[in-house]
């Protein structure tokens, strides 16, 4: 099987195996029992996550709240640190739909939530967003790296500029495709929350964390766990894998390698008719979006598949509808939001792999357009 | 005394010499909903008496009896020995508030007190136990049937459930039904089931263009059908080739109508393969484009010997959503996975086709039998 759907989930490194044997098995105490088995795994908790404060360049005297999940995460900020001094929310069009899919409720609480558009390149279109960056905005949640095309936002100059609209203003920053893949300096991005999920950067699921400056405003209520930031039993084998993870980190060699390979799969594609790189050079090289011009995006998936290649459609299309919020902010027309498929790289991906990637993909697309276009 | 569950018929009282027949295919069925617990089941006097149960269950075996074809209401209720002492003592045991009313049925002629007179003075009991109650004859909020029966038990019930009425699925026979990831043809196969049809269902599909997501979709809408209907065989018809070879040959204008026309040649085969005496689809007439007068009409042109039942041919689209929020498929068919018919949708289909149109294209496609042979040949059935 050859794996190119990385930004979905990645396989779990298996040095982590004995840390989560630990502490399933061995050390598998409640971090809030009284006795002192039980006090030295809120200590080893207390290093893990001083290794991700470290991880993401961080003051040590910061937060870290682990979540289920990077959604849990994303929805403690959006639903729980509204401000109701400020009746403005302003999110993008390319968020992750644990952020974008937040706003109905929002509105139900009152607020009025806009969203700014997407330049071409996929990222935060700044004079859309200066409009709308307004005194009245009280809470702010831009992508770091883009989930769907891998566009990086420049969010030290939108946290700043949005700081210098409303001092108060909430700045998040949801940064799962971008931890432990690019490098982050939360304390130079300016950002008050950032969110990391772990089974993205070869941990395993069910674990996440929210960095904050301050404590936050519980979402999850109950127990008093995390200094009441987060109610319920800590996921303990999960964050001392996390914990652990980040230690691994190699991002600048990891960065070339995934880069080469990202460039092999480019120049494959550049000068094929009918095909549309959503990406460009700027972008994360752990992920590409490309377009395949009056084909079905899902098709080509399955037909990959059959060939033991896993790969992913950009967005959920229907022959009615294509309705991928980003994709089209971004300018797309129909015919290549509904051809879009995402691939996405790893340091386990060999060039051989993208070599066969390239012809199996580029050959379906061939057989594919062929049968379906024949007459229309 | 006990707690039973009484479960009556509607139609079958209508039949004449066959109607045991009916009743032990009714009996059979109800003993196939209720196979996820131990129950007893008898037939007691034009109704069926459940008992033996867990109490714990009682309002899941309700609600599975609600989904039995044939039956037309449903009543918990107490069984006691039949005695005017062992009735008395219940019902003064009863407490309630608001209006009630008492309706007596004394089949057991033995019993000493005629029902007209029975009623009242049962009545009398509740209003002495409970002062803030009142008789309502007209619009009780409460109705407490007693029904005195021949076997000399007394069943004492409080309120009627309505059951799902129809015929019990397999008196009539057994048909296929086209199924897609649709709204309406779960609904076509529920509404044909109520009249006792035993549902087979076929589904065609056309990996890569649709997903295992849309195969899933339907076999998870033909096991939510199977609540109603009973077990149901699900054949799935690799459709890939049919597809692209009329979708290669043919005009485009025709591409729907010569689908659907395929989809009705192996659908016939399939369903005289396995003793299945119709089709049922859930074509309703002008909800889209192919579903023309002229459209049906040359779709159905390929049938030889079958019928094709289309119980939704004149429903709206409202109507048809209700039946299937009703029955739990709304849900489900609304999931945004594509099925077969939106793979190759031409930008102008044909609203009038004719039958000689469409044999002059499908006759481009020579090797149309041996084609059908192999997707018939190469059937996935699931059994639900």
């Amino acid at each position: 099987m050859i794996y190119f759907d990385n930004a979905s989930t990645t396989k779990l490194d298996n040095r982590l195996n004995e840390v989560i044997y630990k502490y399933n098995n061995l050390d598998y105490f409640n971090p809030s029992a009284p006795y002192i088995k039980s006090v030295y795994i809120s200590q080893d908790i207390q290093t893990a996550r001083n290794n991700i404060l470290n991880a993401l360049n961080a003051d040590s005297n910061k937060i870290i709240t682990f979540t289920s999940c990077a959604t849990e995460a994303n929805n403690t900020v959006l639903l729980g640190q509204l401000n109701k001094r400020y009746k403005k929310v302003l999110i993008s069009d390319g968020e992750h739909k644990s952020v974008y899919n937040t706003i109905n409720f929002i509105k139900n609480m009152g607020f009025i939530v806009e969203t700014v558009k997407l330049n071409a390149n996929g990222i935060v279109d700044f004079e859309d967003f200066k409009i709308k960056m307004t005194p009245d905005v009280g809470l702010v949640s831009f992508i770091h790296v883009s989930n769907e095309t891998g566009a990086i936002n420049p969010i030290k100059e939108l946290c700043n500029h949005a700081k210098s609209i409303n001092p108060n203003v909430i700045f998040h920053s949801d940064g799962v495709q971008a931890f432990g893949k690019i490098k982050v300096n939360v304390t130079d991005l300016g950002v008050d929350f950032y969110t990391v999920s772990a089974h993205k950067i070869h941990g395993p699921k069910g674990i996440a964390a929210l960095y904050s400056k301050q404590p936050i405003k519980p979402f999850i209520i109950g127990g008093g766990q995390q200094n009441d930031n987060r109610s319920g039993t800590e996921n303990v084998s999960g964050i001392m894998a996390l914990g652990e993870i980040v230690k691994y980190f190699d991002i600048d060699k990891n960065y070339d390698y995934v880069s080469k390979l990202k460039e092999k799969f480019i120049t494959f594609f550049n000068e094929k008719e009918n095909v549309k790189i959503n990406s460009n050079s700027n972008n994360s090289p752990y992920i590409v979006s490309i377009s395949f011009s009056g084909v079905n995006g899902e098709t080509l998936v399955h037909m990959l598949e059959e060939k033991d290649i896993c790969i992913s459609t950009g967005s959920a299309c229907s022959s009615k509808k294509a309705n991928n919020i980003a994709l089209a902010s971004m300018g797309l027309p129909t015919l290549l939001i509904k051809g879009n498929i995402r691939i996405s790289f790893d340091t386990s991906n060999t060039e051989e792999e993208v070599e066969i990637l390239c012809t199996e993909l580029y050959n379906a697309y061939f057989n594919l357009y062929n049968k379906t276009n024949r007459r229309q | 005394m006990r707690n039973v569950i009484i479960a009556r018929y509607g139609e079958i009282h209508l039949k004449g010499n066959n109607r045991h027949y009916f009743e032990k295919v009714l009996l059979d069925n109800i003993k196939q909903h209720l196979s996820f617990t131990d129950i007893q089941v008898e037939k007691i006097s034009g109704r069926y008496l459940i008992s033996n149960y867990d109490i714990s269950k009682e309002n899941s075996i309700l609600s599975k009896l609600q989904k039995v074809f044939g039956l037309t209401s449903i009543s918990p209720a107490i069984e006691l020995k039949t005695s005017k002492d062992a009735i008395d003592s219940y019902i003064k045991s009863i407490q309630l508030t608001g209006t009630f009313k008492i309706d007596t049925t004394r089949a057991d002629k033995t019993f000493p007190i005629p029902s007209n007179e029975y009623s009242p003075y049962l009545g009398g009991l509740i209003l002495a136990n409970n002062p803030t109650s009142k008789v309502d004859l007209h619009n009780p909020n409460t109705i407490i049937n007693i029904d005195i029966r021949e076997n000399s038990y007394t069943y004492i019930s409080y309120n009627k459930l309505q059951g799902a009425g129809g015929m019990p699925v397999s008196t009539s026979g057994k048909g296929l039904l086209l199924l897609s990831g649709g709204i309406d043809s779960p609904v076509a196969g529920y509404l044909m089931a109520k009249r006792g049809l035993t549902i087979n269902a076929i589904y065609f599909h056309s990996y890569p263009y649709t997903s295992e997501q849309a195969k899933k979709k339907v076999i998870d809408l033909a096991k939510t059908l199977t609540d109603y209907t009973g077990k149901i065989r699900l054949f799935v018809v690799p459709f890939t080739k049919i597809q692209e070879e009329i979708n290669a040959l043919c005009i485009p204008e025709y591409l729907i109508t010569i689908m659907r026309r395929f989809m009705f040649k192996i659908a016939e085969k399939v369903a005289i393969n396995n003793d299945c005496s119709c089709l049922i689809t859930g074509e309703n007439l002008a909800q889209v484009a192919s579903q023309t007068v002229q459209g049906i009409t040359t779709s159905n042109s390929v049938l030889d010997i079958v019928p094709t039942f289309r119980p939704l041919i004149s429903f709206d689209k409202v109507e048809i959503m209700r039946i299937s929020q009703k029955i739990n498929t709304f849900d489900i068919s609304n999931l945004p996975y594509e099925d077969c018919c939106t793979v190759f949708v031409p930008k102008r289909p044909v609203i009038k086709p004719t039958v000689e149109k469409a044999k002059h294209e499908e006759s481009k496609i020579v090797n149309a039998q041996e084609l059908i042979e192999w997707a018939i040949n190469n059937i996935e059935i699931i059994d639900l």
